[in-house]
């Protein structure tokens, strides 16, 4: 399947909005692997901009907003 | 002890005189420094009794052990005194770099206590103090009051000022150091003003700093420093600031948007976040002394309505609390609205949100033409804001100004109606610009149960539900989801642990991210010979986390008082978080099984007192508990 992917704030940094070909049932988690980013930086996963647990079973067309939990104060 | 310098200094300004307070060892030992040593010296010698604006308060300047240590973070120090805002016990915590210079000079501190008669100026040369008279600087900005002082004394003066706001004892006033660094919040500006002090000057000599271990101490802090060069979030904010991933946050539903009624905004994200300051209006990176991180910003906006000479720029609170909660994403006007709050002496997410009540109440129409003057108040109107409701606000000028002067719930109080349901805050101090709906459910628990109010630099529970740290060393190994309130009282024990040792030792919330549990041990054993392990410095951290509670407690604060608005708690309306209520009550009632607090008073139990050697004598606050 195919899933759209876009970064938004610092994973602008680390890749482009892309689309992505996924095993059928894989999850956000799989997603975010899929990237190779730096430990440090933890990303989550929004689908139609709500937010989704890692083990949320992507579809084919979703569409993902991926999202680094670094905040300054 | 090594570590500290043994001594206060102590300023009685309606005497004239000044002298020196020595706190025993075992104070430093169980209270460590900034805010905790701070509570600990106001419950002996404050007065429970006084107005925080009565000549009778104290206003204390603290430091940590660390402070004069050329170790990232470690620069920073604490004010404390009852809040005018809140009239409740409060600190605030500011970078820059008076801290090492007082620690230099030899004192752990500033304790100041009366008012003058006149306008005055403390001037500090290693031990040596003068009161002077400073007239001439009365009613003076912070920018020109900084440089006639640095004209007169030299540039290597470091200086703390308050600006017209502290003057005129608006509740949330700040003071700045060397016009860059706040002690932004709850309002110690005015307490500074209450006591005609304009400002302080510092030099010390040398820069001479003993410590217990220095072998080991020196590795441990080229360690870490070379480890914060290396961090990959902290080069993050190295190069875009504290507002580096402001976009981030817009997705997230961290960022609050007018008032708080919304968390999502797409094309503002963009145009607010750190990457963008860079691009447009960056001139050279600032940092507080020793630090490696760099996050402050120094700015140039050469034309357009909100033209800008280089001078410091805003970091992610100002941005947020002059933008998206403003309903404005005009980057500009909260580089401007950021100086002139600095430049007049105002606390930014105080001034920001106070400003985003009266908008909303103009809008419901609890706020008229007739109170506001003829003033047209709209989200998003930067120009009315920066060139008439800030000074309004500053100068308490007119109806608008004296109303909005008190902070957004005095405000509400007033004006009535239903203009409480939109004040957004805890105990009275207006909230930061992190919404617990979208930033972390843990958030609205640490905001609630903070002694000094709502507060997001209280403990780092937002770092912990962001993943930006673990714990595994005192068992915090859990991954938190920041939009559920699961294991968030358990991670608040842990939070309010840390943030009390953080805000004790004075270090910087984002630079002590990368030091582990076992190294904060080593540092506090290597620079003050505490000779702890791990569970005696978290002993000490719930100690004063007790400490600070009980104070309040004697101001009248009990359980009902640990809450937050009701806006943060209900469902949001858009954005990631949409739909998602927070479990407030049961969050809250967890953390105090946890912590072994009373529900009604609000306090420690007995045993925990006990447990925690707080039976003090001449407690002022343990009778009624006994």
């Amino acid at each position: 399947m195919r899933v759209y992917v876009q970064p938004v704030g610092l994973l602008k940094d680390h890749f482009e909005a892309t689309v992505v070909e996924l095993k059928s049932n894989s999850t956000i988690q799989d997603l975010i692997h899929a990237f190779d980013l730096p430990k440090e930086l933890r990303a989550i996963g929004l689908v139609d901009r709500k937010r989704q647990m890692e083990d949320y079973n992507l579809k084919d067309g979703d569409v993902v907003t991926l999202v680094c939990l670094t905040l300054g104060g | 002890m090594k570590g500290y310098s043994g001594r206060f200094l102590k300023v009685d300004l309606g005497s004239g005189s000044t002298g020196f307070y020595e706190p025993p060892d075992d104070h430093y030992r169980s209270f460590i420094g900034g805010a905790g040593l701070a509570a600990r010296i106001f419950l002996e010698n404050g007065d429970f009794e006084a107005d925080p604006l009565a000549p009778e308060s104290l206003l204390i300047f603290s430091l940590g052990p660390f402070a004069g240590l050329r170790l990232s973070g470690s620069s920073r120090f604490s004010a404390a005194a009852r809040s005018p805002l809140t009239g409740h016990w409060a600190d605030s915590s500011c970078g820059g770099n008076f801290a090492p210079e007082l620690r230099y000079a030899g004192f752990d501190g500033i304790i100041v206590s009366g008012a003058a008669d006149y306008p005055s100026l403390l001037v500090i040369k290693d031990l040596s103090v003068k009161i002077e008279s400073c007239q001439e600087l009365w009613g003076q900005g912070i920018e020109s009051t900084t440089s006639i002082l640095k004209h007169r004394f030299g540039q290597s003066f470091k200086t703390l000022a308050i600006g017209p706001a502290g003057e005129n004892l608006v509740k949330f006033a700040c003071i700045m150091n060397d016009g860059h660094s706040a002690f932004g919040r709850t309002g110690l500006g005015a307490v500074m003003g209450s006591k005609k002090l304009k400002a302080i000057v510092l030099k010390a000599s040398k820069k001479t700093f003993y410590v217990q271990d220095p072998e080991n101490c020196k590795r441990l802090v080229s360690d870490l420093n070379n480890r914060a060069k290396e961090s990959v979030t902290l080069g993050v904010m190295r190069e875009n600031g504290t507002a580096a991933n402001l976009e981030g946050g817009v997705h997230l539903g961290d960022v609050p948007i007018r008032n708080f009624t919304s968390n999502f905004w797409e094309e503002m994200a963009e145009a607010l976040t750190g990457s963008t300051l860079s691009e447009k209006y960056l001139i050279r990176r600032a940092n507080c002394a020793f630090c490696n991180v760099a996050c402050k910003r120094v700015v140039q906006i050469d034309d357009g309505p909100f033209a800008l000479s280089k001078g410091p720029g805003p970091e992610y609170e100002t941005i947020a609390a002059f933008g998206s909660l403003l309903g404005s994403m005009d980057l500009a006007a909260t580089c401007k609205a950021g100086r002139v709050c600095n430049d007049l002496g105002l606390d930014t997410i105080s001034c920001g949100s106070t400003v985003a009540w009266a908008i909303e109440a103009f809008e419901k129409g609890d706020l008229g033409l007739s109170d506001t003057e003829g003033l047209k108040l709209k989200w998003g109107d930067m120009r009315t804001i920066i060139e008439n409701l800030i000074p309004l606000i500053a100068f308490r000028k007119g109806k608008l100004g004296l109303l909005l002067a008190e902070g957004s719930v005095s405000a509400a109080k007033r004006t009535g109606g239903d203009s409480d349901s939109y004040t957004v805050h805890a105990k009275g101090l207006e909230a930061p610009m992190h919404d617990p709906r979208g930033g972390g459910h843990g958030l609205a628990l640490t905001y609630a149960i903070s002694h000094r109010g709502a507060c997001h630099v209280f403990s780092p529970m937002l770092f912990m539900e962001m993943g930006a740290c673990y714990y595994p060393e005192i068992g915090f190994d859990l991954e938190l989801d920041p939009l559920s309130s699961d294991n968030k009282p358990e991670a608040a024990v842990v939070a309010v642990t840390l943030g009390a040792l953080e805000n004790s030792a004075c270090m910087c919330q984002f630079a002590d991210r990368e030091i582990t549990i076992p190294e904060w041990v080593e540092l506090f054993n290597y620079v003050a010979g505490m000779n702890w392990d791990i569970e005696d410095m978290m002993k000490t951290g719930r100690r004063i986390f007790y400490l600070q509670r009980l104070i309040n407690h004697r101001f009248g604060i009990c359980a009902k008082d640990d809450v937050v608005s009701r806006r943060l708690l209900a469902p949001a309306a858009d954005g990631a978080p949409e739909g998602i209520g927070i479990n407030f009550e049961e969050m809250k009632r967890r953390f105090y099984e946890l912590m072994d607090l009373d529900s009604i008073s609000g306090s420690p139990s007995r045993q925990v007192i006990l447990d925690h050697d707080l039976v003090i004598e001449k407690s002022l606050v343990m009778e009624d508990l006994f």
